[in-house]
């Protein structure tokens, strides 16, 4: 032990015999034992919960490219490969599914907490900014990520996905051809999306989340208080990022990891059967966090459609420049607050209707038929199943 | 008691916190391990199953081999190799190779296939489902087509 | 060939000349009748269909899609007559005939039909009339000049003709219950010749009909796989095991060795028919062993005993089978590897179809090797199966150790939290 404290002190003396070693510890003591505002509470964890998600997809990411193939004839087998031969391959391989799903759902909930604590407004709108780019980043890593494992429902929606590319007047065509690589969707279209999912986003996601943390870094985490009337956190009235913090997402961590792997053994994420460009089948739906999108472009024609659903993105980026109130406190925002309740309940029931479209289910013991509107309509027992 | 010792109790709290964070670390680390070694010689990729060395295979002697969970039949023609998914056309009976009859037999209902695969009596409807032979560094190596 | 001479004349030129009709003109100085023909096939063969199309217009339509129009046949090459005259007149030629009665039409077909060089680029037989002669609708026409039974015409068609593999044609594997029917599932004209009437209906609740007609299966067998197209009889008890065994080879083969081959040879058996019948013939299932054993040996408790060994060895190992099938599918669906226990079960299926046939012996002593390699196999799928399952139930067991540390961990950091708040206070 003591011969341990004797190397590192000679490390620190040959690394402070050439770099102004004591300027990184004075930053990274401040860092470490920042006072946080008192109202800090579990819901900031989601942010670092988000951030341990993203290396988790990292590393399982990498570990699954080691036996993954992107070739239409072996992406399939490659993943029931990991799947079934590979060791503690349905692990790495539930971890990097049910880690994306919820990876997405943190990022989400760590934006709500934002927009409801009004964390947004100045001096932080750029912060904000990342962060929707950040999350547009997460939700193409799905989309991405989804047809890699070249299955049935993988390759189908895919094929809906990107034919919504080809509505955009004058270029929509020629931006679908580029998306897909050609025509449909084959082992061009595979090859661009793997690219995309472990080379350019990945270092885009980086880039974004660095600076990002940067800013809020050196910002500080917003308080309660109006904009403009910020005061410093006192010493010893603040709550220490270092360890009171970091304990509590610890604590958060555990509970997360145990949910994780309750999914990955509970509801393993089926491979499914092979990619079949000759049989659609039926009932294809996208993941969850893109059926509010999908239910929503089926009301309207689809170029308005397109428009209709740019609109939730747009407002969102632009947001800190449209609410310009300088309160910050949930209570005295009432109309923002309000909007925001508005809109994550109708992307809840836009949600569920897209989940229910398209299919039967039993309710009070009467059997209802869902088309793709969601509508019931009643199915008199006898007739066709 | 609280009060009294309290030296022990934090020092107790961190042990088990250092020690949780250990198991953690080796909990993460040993699956990652186990997952990097080779699972079997052959990675996913290679859908293409070896039958064997060219060398010591004699012209109208066949072999089984299983592919993607099927069984399969290459044979070593005059000509060459040829190989053919074993499940016969008719019921999905195993075929094999009769040497005497230099045909391919069905041992369920007699039904015969030559060694293109075409049947040539009994009630096999269709030819056997040929597959993909390639010859790599002398190893026979057949995949589906 | 004795039949042919008048019209083989006339028509033998006009076949071979025809390639070259627009160039070389024929010999002229041959008689009369010769020389109206040959100058008929010099003529473009729409001028022949023209002048009888003014009015025979429906034979004409029926005509045109039909394989003999295919070959570049017309109407003059079965009918004669004056293809350039539109009028009455073209039927007084010498050599025009409309055949009446069925022979002339089975001997009208024959012209061409049993003339080797003629068939031989279509690569077709010439042996039918011959064939036709030797069946029962041949018998009857030209021994008893009966008019009812089936001549060329009643089973091909007219004017409109097709090729037998033809789909839609009247002599397609698909069609020929139907065709055959038209005359034998009409119990009156059956009940003259003391035939039944019920045949086709039976058939078509067959197995056999099944395959072909919903399954589209076209080795499967229709009326003429067994009772013969042109030479049509219904075989006789003796000849029944050789129909069956063109294509159930391997069950006749077994069949020899059983004590039931003796009893067909003494003719108190009718091999196959005795215990699967024949038109209705079903798929052969456990239940032929309680309905048609019973029929000879309802007193006989040891022939009874062996029946029961036989049908549980089947049984048994079908059920094992299908189990394993059933255990293979459902682990499949979960994500486990089963890759390996596929191909046992393709084997255990090999083993149980062979077992399905060895059943014809009637020896249980031959089957139970057999029927034992296939339990093995169902046996170390199950086990393969099984195995996997333990590594799935391993899976949840170390969830449940994982959430114990999880929660641990989570009241470790927690005390800490609050032992740090504690410290603070103060």
């Amino acid at each position: 032990m003591k011969r341990l404290t004797q190397y590192s002190a000679s490390i620190r003396s040959w690394l402070a015999g050439r770099y102004d070693i004591g300027a990184v510890e004075a930053f990274a003591e401040e860092q470490a034992h920042k006072p946080l505002p008192t109202h800090v509470g579990f819901w900031h964890t989601f942010g670092s919960l988000s951030l341990f998600l993203f290396l988790n997809q990292v590393v399982t990411g990498i570990l699954l490219m080691i036996y993954y193939r992107p070739t239409v004839d072996t992406a399939f087998e490659s993943v029931r490969f990991i799947i079934t031969k590979a060791h503690f391959g349905w692990l790495i391989r539930g971890l990097h599914a049910w880690g994306a799903t919820l990876m997405i759902l943190c990022v989400l909930c760590h934006m709500l907490r934002t927009y409801f604590m009004g964390a947004y407004k100045k001096p932080r709108e750029v912060t904000w900014i990342l962060g929707v780019l950040i999350f547009g980043c997460t939700v193409t890593f799905g989309f991405t990520g989804y047809l890699l494992p070249w299955s049935q429902l993988s390759y189908w929606a895919t094929v809906v996905g990107t034919e919504i590319t080809g509505v955009i007047p004058f270029f929509g065509g020629y931006l679908k051809t580029l998306l897909r690589g050609g025509e449909g969707i084959t082992g061009e279209t595979l090859a661009r999306f793997y690219v995309l999912h472990v080379v350019v986003l990945p270092w885009a996601l980086t880039a974004f989340i660095a600076v990002h943390l940067f800013l809020m870094r050196v910002q500080g985490l917003a308080t309660l208080e109006r904009v403009g009337e910020e005061k410093p956190i006192p010493k010893g009235v603040g709550i220490p990022f270092f360890p009171h913090h970091v304990l509590k997402e610890g604590i958060v961590f555990c509970l997360l990891v145990a949910v994780l792997l309750t999914l990955i053994v509970g509801w393993p994420i089926e491979l499914g059967e092979k990619a079949n460009p000759l049989s659609t089948p039926v009932g294809i739906k996208p993941e969850w966090y893109f059926l509010p999108t999908y239910q929503l472009l089926k009301y309207f024609p689809k170029m308005i459609g397109l428009l209709v659903s740019l609109v939730p993105p747009l407002l969102l980026l632009l947001w800190p420049f449209l609410d310009r109130s300088p309160e910050r406190h949930p209570k005295k925002r009432r109309v923002a607050v309000a909007i925001g309740i508005t809109a994550l309940a109708l992307a809840i029931v836009f949600g569920v209707l897209g989940h229910i479209s398209e299919s039967t289910r039993s309710f009070r013991g009467q059997k209802y038929e869902f088309d793709m509107y969601s509508v019931p309509h009643r199915v008199q027992p006898g007739t066709h199943p | 008691m609280k009060e009294s010792d309290p030296i022990s109790r934090r020092s107790f709290l961190d042990y088990l916190l250092g020690g949780g964070l250990v198991v953690w670390t080796v909990g993460g680390v040993a699956p990652v391990l186990s997952y990097l070694w080779p699972a079997q010689r052959q990675g996913p990729g290679a859908q293409a199953v070896s039958a064997g060395k060219t060398e010591g295979w004699e012209a109208w002697q066949a072999k089984m081999v299983a592919i993607n969970g099927q069984p399969a039949l290459v044979l070593r023609t005059a000509q060459g190799f040829r190989a053919f998914s074993a499940v016969c056309t008719h019921l999905g009976c195993i075929v094999q190779w009769n040497v005497q009859r230099r045909q391919i037999a069905c041992p369920c209902h007699a039904g015969f296939f030559d060694p293109n695969g075409r049947v040539v009596s009994g009630p096999p409807p269709r030819p056997l489902t040929e597959l993909g032979v390639a010859l790599v560094n002398g190893e026979v190596m057949v995949k589906s087509l | 060939m004795k039949l042919t001479p008048p019209c083989s004349i006339s028509l033998e030129p006009r076949g071979e000349k025809r390639p070259s009709a627009g160039q070389a003109p024929p010999s002229l100085g041959f008689v009369g009748t010769l020389a109206a023909l040959i100058g008929m096939a010099m003529a473009p063969a729409r001028a022949a269909e023209v002048s009888c199309l003014g009015c025979h217009e429906e034979q004409q339509k029926l005509f045109v899609g039909s394989a003999h129009a295919q070959a570049g046949l017309s109407c003059p090459d079965c009918h004669g007559g004056d293809p350039r005259v539109a009028s009455e007149s073209a039927h007084n030629v010498p050599g025009f005939k409309r055949p009446d009665t069925k022979q002339e039409i089975a001997e009208s077909c024959a012209r061409c039909h049993s003339d080797v060089r003629r068939m031989n680029p279509y690569g077709l037989p010439t042996d039918q009339l011959e064939r036709y002669k030797t069946s029962k609708h041949g018998e009857q026409l030209f021994g008893h000049g009966d008019q009812k039974v089936a001549t060329c015409t009643d089973c091909h068609g007219v004017h409109d003709i097709l090729k037998v593999r033809a789909p839609q044609s009247r002599t397609h594997p698909t069609h020929i219950p139907q065709t055959c029917g038209r005359c034998h599932s009409d119990a009156k004209l059956m009940s003259q010749y003391q035939l039944p009437a019920d045949g086709v209906a039976k058939y078509l609740t067959s197995y056999h009909a099944q395959l072909l007609l919903e399954k589209g299966d076209l080795s499967a067998p229709s009326c003429i796989t067994c009772h013969g197209n042109h030479g049509a009889v219904p075989p006789g008890a003796k000849e029944v095991g050789q129909v069956c065994g063109k294509c159930h080879g391997r069950q006749r083969e077994l069949f020899e060795q059983s004590p039931h081959a003796q009893a067909a040879a003494a003719g108190t058996f009718s091999e196959c028919v005795s215990c699967h019948g024949h038109h209705a013939i079903q798929k052969a299932t456990a239940d032929l062993f309680a309905q048609s054993c019973v029929r000879c040996h309802a007193q006989e408790p040891k022939s009874l005993a062996r029946r029961d060994v036989i049908a549980t060895l089947i049984h048994n190992v079908q059920g094992a089978y299908e189990h394993a099938t059933a255990r293979v599918k459902e682990a499949t669906l979960l994500g486990l590897a089963t890759e390996d226990q596929q191909v046992l079960l393709q084997e255990a299926k090999t083993q149980l179809t062979q077992l399905e046939a060895l059943q014809h012996t009637l020896l249980p002593e031959q089957m139970q090797p057999v029927a034992a390699r296939a339990d093995g196999i169902v046996k170390a799928v199950i086990a393969g199966i099984d195995g996997q399952e333990r590594n799935e139930r391993w899976k949840h067991l170390a969830l449940a150790v994982c959430w114990g540390f999880m929660l641990a961990m989570a009241v470790i950091f927690w005390l800490k939290r609050r032992e740090l708040g504690q410290k603070e206070k103060p």
